[in-house]
């Protein structure tokens, strides 16, 4: 135990020494708290707050004043939608992630242990999954779900996991060959302990690592979906609708720069945050790399 | 069974199937290991030599149930352990087979028990024998009783040091959590302090300080990294220890001490090795006796010093010609073997040697060589034993 305390501290250490892992765990905390205070902010919208009030029933986009400090596009107020798309970019992102990730890890390591023929259907299919081309297939499956951003999400966890299904199943794969897992069976070290002590230390961590970064990606490719117009409703408290507004704006950008500067200065954000946080991660758990 | 032999193969083999289309059907064996046999003393070193890819590793991984047999006996210390790691139906199955039908079998061809004592041809298995035919049914009974037990009882006895410093320790894992792994598995201390005691012991023995403990394997060099193996190894007490290729991936001027401290750790504790390398240059060094292997099967075994003054195989000759000599006046010429070793897939017919063989004859293709006494304590498999000289 104290061994592991002063562990973490000679890790803290480290990981505050280190000013990408500090950027990364600032922004993060930054995104968390105006998610937490959304209300606080950008106040809240009667019985929907994931939709954005209207405040003017013109579709021309109006600059930003004291009222409306990022301005408004489509008759909606863009500080709302960013500061409330905080949360959206949240629940997209760690559902997606996690959803993604547990199917993943499910069929990697199912295919991993059986082997056989088990291992050569599942990873067929996987390979079914990856020639379909992402957009047109989240484009085909949102017009059959239909308009939402749940649809979204199950769009992306369904063309999602196959990725961390082929990562866990190498790293199993990998490391059931390792020596030292031979080594503990020599050692009269029983089956499920090698599994929990020695196969998913080495083979969960970079899926973890993958993981994190990968939540911004899904917040930006959500966001292109509903820029493309098959997204989120139209007034839904989400970066990606807000920039859809813009659409009609692209010419007259000296109009309409705030509607996609200040969603998209959001999302840069938020994806640079979870990459440097993934980063972080990875030095954390691989020993190797802690000097 | 002499009481001095500590470990007994008999006709060991081990096939991996090559597997193929979408039903994964067995389409071919990989003959990794094909009929081998020989025995170790207690407290000698064995070198099992041969080219990449004959099957030592294998072989010694077979032994120590790291990879299931497919065949053979392995007698740890006068007990046959070869069902322990097998599955209860899979036991009986083997039991069945290697006593009971066997046995009976015997018994109707020679018509009498102690006829049959009499032919066969090792100590254990006569031993066997008998104690089957006071009892049979108990005889079994009392095998299939031994068998869990057998299993940890195996494990403390027989070890092995791996070939690649790197992968065969846990990176995640610090050296007192590798080291003391077998101490707790084998539940061989109380408590963490005697944990801690028997842990910082082992580590002084293998030539580590007690500083290292709490250290990663990525900080020590490759050399200490094999230290941190051996150290592994040994805190069961073990009585074998399988040796693959413990010193190849290391520096000459390290390996020089690591061999020296097997060596000494080999008197200390009394220990028995079954060492695996590629080139006669390092057994040369410490092995009592050697066993040449050549795709899969063993084709010549005798002790060290027979072995170099005396070569009866020619693929034995051969290696021993790529010794670098470093005595100008006694310059043997080099023996090029010629192609490469062929799959062990498809072996050859007749004497696996014979595509390379340098004096090999149109019978070699077509008869297999007995692996047999030639001379006292020399065992060859070859048909022209002695004609290839250096
Ligand atoms: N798990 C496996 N599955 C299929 N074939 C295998 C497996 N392990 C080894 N083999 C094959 O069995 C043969 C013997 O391999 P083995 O590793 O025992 O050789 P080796 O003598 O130890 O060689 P090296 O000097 O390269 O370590 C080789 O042809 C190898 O390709
Ligand atoms: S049996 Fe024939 S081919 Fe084989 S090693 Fe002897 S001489 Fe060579
Ligand atoms: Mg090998």
């Amino acid at each position: 135990m104290a061994q592991k305390i002063s562990d973490f501290r000679k890790l803290s250490k480290k990981f505050l020494r280190n000013g990408t892992a500090i950027l990364g765990i600032a922004l993060l905390s930054f995104f968390i708290v105006i998610a937490i205070f959304a209300p606080f902010i950008a106040g809240e919208n009667g019985d929907n707050p994931y939709q954005i009030p209207r405040v003017s029933w013109s579709s021309k986009p109006i600059a930003p004043t004291a009222e409306h400090p990022f301005g408004v596009i489509g008759g909606r107020d863009i500080f709302y939608g960013v500061i409330w798309g905080t949360r959206t970019a949240f629940q997209l992102g760690l559902i997606i992630a996690s959803c993604a990730a547990v199917i993943g890890i499910l069929i990697g390591s199912v295919s991993a242990y059986f082997g056989g023929w088990v291992d050569e259907v599942l990873m067929r299919i996987v390979d079914i999954f990856m020639s379909i081309p992402f957009l047109v297939a989240a484009i085909i499956l949102t017009t059959i779900l239909g308009k939402g951003l749940d649809k979204v999400m199950m769009a992306l966890i369904v063309f999602g996991w196959m990725s961390t299904a082929r990562l866990i199943r190498g790293n199993i794969l990998q490391a059931r060959e390792e020596q030292y897992v031979l080594a503990a069976k020599a050692l009269g070290q029983k089956n499920f302990i090698i599994i929990v002590k020695h196969i998913i230390p080495n083979t969960i961590f970079p899926v973890v690592v993958q993981m994190s970064m990968r939540i911004g990606s899904y917040v930006i490719t959500a966001a292109g979906l509903s820029f493309l117009g098959i997204g989120a409703e139209p007034g839904y408290a989400d970066w990606g609708t807000i920039l859809s507004y813009s659409r009609n704006w692209m010419t007259m950008l000296d109009q309409s720069w705030f509607a996609i500067v200040f969603p998209g200065t959001a999302m840069v954000l938020f994806v640079l945050a979870w990459n440097l946080v993934g980063d972080a991660l990875r030095d954390i758990f691989d020993p190797r790399l802690r000097n | 069974m002499q009481n001095n032999t500590l470990l007994k193969v008999n006709n060991l083999v081990k096939y991996f199937p090559v597997k193929a289309g979408v039903f994964r059907k067995t389409i071919a064996q990989v003959k990794a290991v094909d009929d081998v046999s020989f025995e170790v003393k207690k407290g000698e070193t064995v070198g099992l030599v041969g080219e990449s890819g004959c099957g030592k590793t294998t072989a010694g991984m077979s032994i120590l149930r790291l990879y299931e047999p497919t065949a053979g006996q392995i007698i740890l210390d006068g007990k046959d352990t070869s069902y322990y790691f097998l599955s209860r139906r899979k036991a009986k199955k083997f039991l069945k087979k290697q006593y009971t039908e066997k046995f009976e079998k015997m018994k109707q061809k020679y018509s009498s028990e102690d006829q049959v004592i009499k032919n066969l041809n090792d100590e254990f298995n006569k031993q066997a024998a008998k104690d089957y035919f006071e009892n049979p049914h108990k005889f079994i009974e009392k095998m299939m009783d031994m068998r869990i037990k057998g299993r940890s009882e195996f494990r403390r006895k027989a070890q092995m040091i791996f070939q690649d410093p790197y992968s065969s320790l846990n990176p995640r894992h610090r050296v007192k959590t590798i080291v003391g792994e077998g101490a707790k598995i084998n539940e061989l201390v109380e408590n963490k302090d005697e944990l801690k005691a028997m842990i910082e012991d082992i580590l002084k023995k293998v030539g580590l300080s007690v500083d290292h403990m709490s250290r990663f394997p990525h900080e020590f060099s490759g050399g200490q990294r094999q230290r941190i193996g051996i150290a592994r190894a040994l805190i069961l007490k073990p009585e074998l220890i399988v040796c693959d290729e413990a010193v190849s991936a290391l520096d000459v001027s390290i390996q020089a001490q690591i061999l020296n401290l097997l060596n000494s750790l080999q008197k200390e504790f009394n220990l028995t090795f079954l060492f695996i390398a590629h080139d006669l240059a390092v057994v040369k060094h410490i092995s009592d006796r050697v066993a040449v292997m050549y795709l899969g099967k063993i084709v010549e075994y005798t002790t060290k010093d027979q072995l170099f003054e005396k070569p009866l195989h020619p693929y034995t000759v051969a290696l021993m010609s790529a010794i670098p000599n470093p005595d100008p006046e006694n310059k043997s010429h080099r023996i090029i073997l010629e192609g490469d070793v062929p799959s062990p897939i498809n072996p050859p017919s007749g004497c696996p040697f014979h595509p390379r063989c340098p004096i090999a004859k149109d019978v070699c293709s077509k008869e297999v060589p007995q692996f047999k006494e030639i001379e006292e304590g020399h065992k060859v498999a070859c048909l022209f034993p002695g004609k290839l000289k250096r």
